[in-house]
């Protein structure tokens, strides 16, 4: 056995150039589709990321049964300390607090039922984008401001414009009904229609004291570091706040927005397609390279059978090499293919124009892809597959060999 | 002069005379074509069908409304249907289809529950082929004439509402003068959507029985119209509001302005994966070149020995090249039109969306054909192969025919 | 001569029509005769509105002024916290003011459906009252005895297109014209919410249901009570008292 291992080790070195061929084909397949995987793996994460990053966050800590039926009787007790608990987890970016109802907001002209929104000035930026994305006035500095921001489509649905007023009506805590008049602070342009056109925003402290809820929220929302671990944070999150509460649930982005997963992977279908494509292509390249450096060789064969050596032992030969010549593809495609997927992770990888367009939206223009264990797992191993399946008809070829045949050349 | 002529001759002999070399060479470039013209038609499909699945839900090519609409969608603000003149104006215009509708924010309520909608008062027979409605009807039925009265409404209204097929809902919203009416309608039909937004959000009825509800006699809120070619949407409307100036005429880039750049956005990053592509295919092509110019030392030895000169070696190895690249992409652009007319059927890529079971739908792609793209693609890849095998054939003209044969020179 | 009136009694009591102490009863007259007797052509009120829950209770007094079939008032009296504030129906439409903002607000389409002040009452269910008789269709399906007076249960079904969520209605009316229950059904059968009449008194100089509970049977210990202090009925209350104008004043 050793013999033949090292019989198949210096046949390949004593062809450096063919070798190099087959080995580069094999490389460039894994280069290639690493770095397609990586930057579709990447743009996934993104749009997930950029979704729940305008509103909804990772997680969101919630009394059980709120998100079916939000009441506003469904509070968090003692909400400021689940907060801060969580805050302190490494994996968490950001924490806030929200309290939440719906009523009844009017203009002078006009009237809308939307979602008020109490959030924490001091931390709802690191869980949302809205603070980040006001196109008109400013957003909240301190929870002792008194004024209301809301969305453009919202704005212009009710004819109101910065430091116009405000009426909000609403059910308080205790079942009565509450109503506010505020100045407009702030308009945003979150880039999500629904949100634009559905909810306003006040100071947390303004909205427990005329809700009349006690020092309580509705929600704790969560920004986590690297979405990749969500499971690993999702339970590190649910220890504190089983401990904290036994009456409380997390929830993670999938319950909460629900349509997002599907749409989005609807949108990447198009990727995934040409990724298999790409497959495909490469797979049939390794193939060629693969056959045609058997083919070549046939006299070589030939003398080698008429020497004595059974066809057994040069199939098993022929296999070796091109286990051999796999595993040098691959070693080298993952390094190119790092190489390159690192190169982009640094400059960021865009189409022509997607850059501007997408900043209109306030969306990440660039792509910055990462080397990990996922993103590149996935295509070594179908090279791998590919290899081994190419690999089989030039093998089968060697195994039908005899030496008479051989040493003509091939052709009978 | 004639030495090409003998150049040639021996090209193809030596080409035909080492079939499986010359097939398997020919393979990966027909196979590489094909891919390359299949994937471009594709990739134009694509970004051609995610604009119209766009503007398929209820957009359309242009969307007509009175002035100020847009901004306040109320009853109040509705228009008369077109009469004869300028629906002829239209036609001649551009204008392949149009469809009428009501359309005006209102509240649905069941026995529990209350949603805020859209309703949708349309012909449906002006909407088929105009919107998603037509076809998207999974339980119950579609309303067949605009002065039906039922309802059809989404999958996941009926989830909101708690509410089932066959049952009434309370409609509430304000009429022509902007009171407050409200009606129950009973549920005939019920459809699916990819977005469950969209299923949400619209309440479909017949047009007729919205404008006798609200008051609107025989006027419209929208009319919806569709062109030959999508693209054309923007220059059309220009048209067209100048044909009707008493309306606002708008192209959906300017109704959708979001998908208009996320449909731009996709563009460009389709035309980079193409490029992946192609690279991945010229590299093939000359792999497979390359190789069976590195096997073929020793037999240049002989040519070289026997009096070929260097310079027509290279000529001779830049002939067969060519002729088997061109063979092969001959063969490669027959085989992709036989892969077009396959895929003209229309490929459907909810496969790939793993989630996508409970999707009634497909999100299906037809190839688009390009001029263009495809000269493109046979150019380039006839380029590529043709210089990648110059490289090597130099070398091997360098070489000293006697180490040549003897297979100790550089190989 | 005889023959004939047999028939016709037993024809009259297959179409749901019985009779009563002065004559056949037919239900849509008997729902419509009950609606009026109970609204009157105006009325003056003072009432307790309370809300209970299963954690928590509130009551609200307030005063309410209708008149004819689409006009109401109600402005509420205490606690302070809720003192002023004030909802006009006229028809389809309803404003409510606060003074708290010191403003009118017209309640649009969107927020119909809401709970009135908390209430299990909507504010439609406010402007609500003379559906039942127009737009559905009435049978009577049983007769009773109650305290010694005749209770006639009416079943009343939603016409095609009322705009009613209702499967159907079930309404038992004394003969004295006072509503006892009035129940509502989902439509598929289930019981949603009972109005009950709990205690019937003189008020105003006629039977009146002194208390009156809205409760939800699907959530438990869930109702809203609604109880009569003072009632006045036949006042002569001017068109321009329900206007948005009064909405703010006193």
């Amino acid at each position: 056995m050793i013999v033949t291992l090292s019989m198949a080790w210096r046949n390949l070195w004593r062809h450096p150039r063919r070798t190099a061929l087959t080995a580069a084909a094999i490389a460039l397949a894994v280069m290639v589709l690493t770095f397609f995987f990586s930057v579709q793996v990447k743009s996934y994460d993104m749009a997930i990321n950029a979704s729940t990053g305008i509103f909804h966050g990772h997680f969101q800590i919630q009394r059980e049964g709120y998100l079916d039926d939000p009441e506003m009787r469904k509070i968090i007790p003692s909400v400021n300390q689940l907060r801060n608990e969580l805050k302190k987890l490494p994996q968490i970016l950001g924490a806030s607090v929200r309290a939440m109802g719906f009523g009844l907001v009017s203009s002078a002209d006009r009237s809308y039922g939307a979602q008020i929104v109490g959030v924490e000035p001091e931390f709802e930026g690191s869980v949302s984008n809205i603070p980040g994305v006001v196109i008109a006035g400013s957003y909240f500095s301190s929870n002792e401001d008194v004024g209301i921001v809301l969305g453009e489509v919202l704005a212009r649905n009710l004819r109101v414009k910065l430091g116009d007023e405000l009426t909000l009506m609403a059910q308080g805590y205790d079942g009565g009904s509450v109503a506010l008049a505020l100045p407009i602070l702030g308009i945003f342009q979150s880039g999500s229609a629904d949100i634009d056109r559905g909810l306003v925003q006040i100071p947390l402290g303004l909205f427990q004291e005329f809700f009349g809820m006690p020092e309580a929220g509705h929600a704790v929302v969560l920004r986590v570091l690297d979405r990749s671990k969500l499971e690993e944070v999702g339970a590190a999150i649910n220890k504190i706040v089983e401990s904290n509460n036994r009456q409380l649930v997390t929830l993670d982005w999938m319950k909460l927005m629900p349509g997002l997963n599907e749409s989005i992977e609807l949108d990447m279908s198009a990727g995934w397609f040409f990724y298999i494509a790409l497959v495909g292509i490469v797979s049939f390249t390794i193939l060629n390279t693969f056959l045609m450096a058997v083919l070549e060789r046939t006299k070589e064969f030939g003398i080698i059978l008429a020497v004595g050596a059974r066809s057994g032992l040069l199939t098993r030969l022929v296999l070796i090499e091109g286990f051999f010549l796999t595993i040098l593809g691959l070693i080298f495609g993952a390094l190119l293919g790092a190489l390159v997927v690192g190169y982009f992770g640094e400059i960021g990888f865009t189409a022509p124009g997607a850059e501007e367009v997408l900043k209109k939206w306030n969306l990440p223009g660039r792509i910055y892809p990462e080397v990990s264990v996922a993103s590149f797992s996935s295509p070594m191993i179908t090279v791998l597959i590919a290899s081994f399946i190419a690999l089989a008809y030039p093998a089968y070829r060697v195994l039908k060999l005899d030496a008479l045949t051989g040493l003509r050349g091939g052709q009978r | 002069m004639k030495s090409i002529g003998v150049l040639l001759v021996l090209a193809v002999r030596s080409l035909s005379r080492n079939k499986i070399r010359t097939l398997i060479t020919l393979a990966a470039i027909s196979l590489g074509v094909m891919s390359a013209v299949l994937l471009s038609a594709f990739a134009k499909g694509l970004s051609y069908g995610m604009a119209e699945n766009a503007i398929k839900t209820l957009t359309g090519h242009i969307q007509i409304h009175a002035h100020g609409y847009l901004d306040d969608p109320s009853a109040e603000l509705s228009f008369s249907e077109l009469n004869q003149k300028d629906l002829s104006a239209l036609k001649s215009g551009g204008v392949e289809k149009i469809a009428f509708r009501i359309r005006i924010p209102a509240v649905a309520t069941s026995e529990r529950e209350s949603a805020g909608v859209t309703i949708v008062g349309i012909d449906p027979q002006q909407e088929s082929g105009m919107s998603f409605i037509s076809d998207a009807v999974r339980q119950g039925e579609m309303i067949r004439n605009p002065a039906e009265p039922g309802v059809v409404v989404g999958k996941d209204l009926l989830r909101v509402l708690k509410t089932e097929i066959g049952r009434r809902i309370v409609i509430i919203t304000q009429d022509a003068t902007n009171k407050i009416v409200d009606r129950g309608f009973r549920i005939v039909g019920v459809f699916e959507s990819e977005l469950k937004s969209t299923e949400k959000g619209f309440i479909f009825m017949g047009i007729a029985t919205a404008q006798e509800w609200l008051g609107l006699k025989d006027k419209v809120s929208e009319a919806v119209i569709r062109i030959e070619s999508v693209k054309d949407s923007r220059p059309a409307a220009k048209k067209l509001g100048e044909i009707l100036p008493q309306l606002d005429v708008r192209p959906w880039q300017d109704i959708e302005p979001l998908i208009t750049s996320l449909t731009q956005v996709h563009d460009g990053f389709l035309v980079i994966w193409f490029l992946i592509v192609i690279v991945a295919i010229s590299f093939g092509v000359i792999n497979a070149q390359l190789m069976s110019i590195f096997e073929r030392t020793r037999e240049f030895g002989v040519l070289m020995a026997l009096g070929l000169k260097p310079k027509q070696l290279i000529v001779l190895v830049g002939m067969e090249a060519a002729v088997i690249l061109i063979v092969g992409t001959v063969l490669g652009d027959m085989l992709g039109a036989l892969g077009y007319a396959y895929l003209n059927r229309g490929l459907d890529l909810s496969g790939f969306a793993s989630a996508s079971e409970h999707l009634g739908f497909a999100r299906i792609v037809y190839p688009h054909f390009s001029l263009f793209d495809w000269t493109l693609c046979n150019v380039l890849l006839l380029v590529i192969g043709i210089l990648g095998s110059l490289y090597p054939a130099y070398l091997a003209s360098r070489l000293n025919p006697v180490e040549a044969i003897s297979g100790r020179g550089k190989e | 001569m005889r023959v004939f009136q047999i028939l016709l009694v037993l024809f009259l009591a297959q179409s749901g029509v019985a009779w009563g102490q002065k004559g056949p009863i037919v239900p849509e007259v008997l729902v419509k005769k009950a609606v009026d007797y109970w609204r009157d052509d105006s009325s003056f009120t003072k009432a307790r509105m309370t809300i209970h829950r299963p954690d928590w209770e509130r009551s609200m007094e307030l005063h309410s002024w209708t008149k004819g079939s689409s006009k109401a008032l109600v402005r509420f009296t205490s606690p302070p916290k809720d003192a002023g504030s004030a909802t006009l129906s006229l028809g389809d439409e309803t404003w409510s003011y606060s003074p708290k903002i010191n403003r009118v607000i017209k309640i649009p389409p969107s927020m119909k459906a809401q709970s009135w002040m908390g209430s299990d009452f909507s504010y439609r269910d406010l402007t609500k009252a003379d559906d039942i008789v127009k737009q559905y269709t009435h049978v009577l399906i049983k007769q009773d005895k109650l305290d010694g007076k005749i209770l006639y249960t009416i079943e009343s079904t939603p016409k095609e297109n009322a705009p009613v969520v209702w499967g159907k209605e079930v309404l038992y009316i004394r003969e004295d014209l006072v509503i006892m229950r009035h129940e509502f059904f989902d439509q598929s059968g289930k019981l949603i919410k009972v109005l009950e009449a709990r205690e019937v008194a003189l008020m105003g100089g006629k039977l009146f249901p002194k208390i009156m509970r809205m409760t939800k049977i699907e959530e438990s210990d869930s109702w809203t009570e609604i109880a009569h202090n003072e009632v006045q009925f036949k006042k002569e209350f001017a068109d321009a008292f329900f206007t948005v104008g009064s909405l703010s004043g006193r």
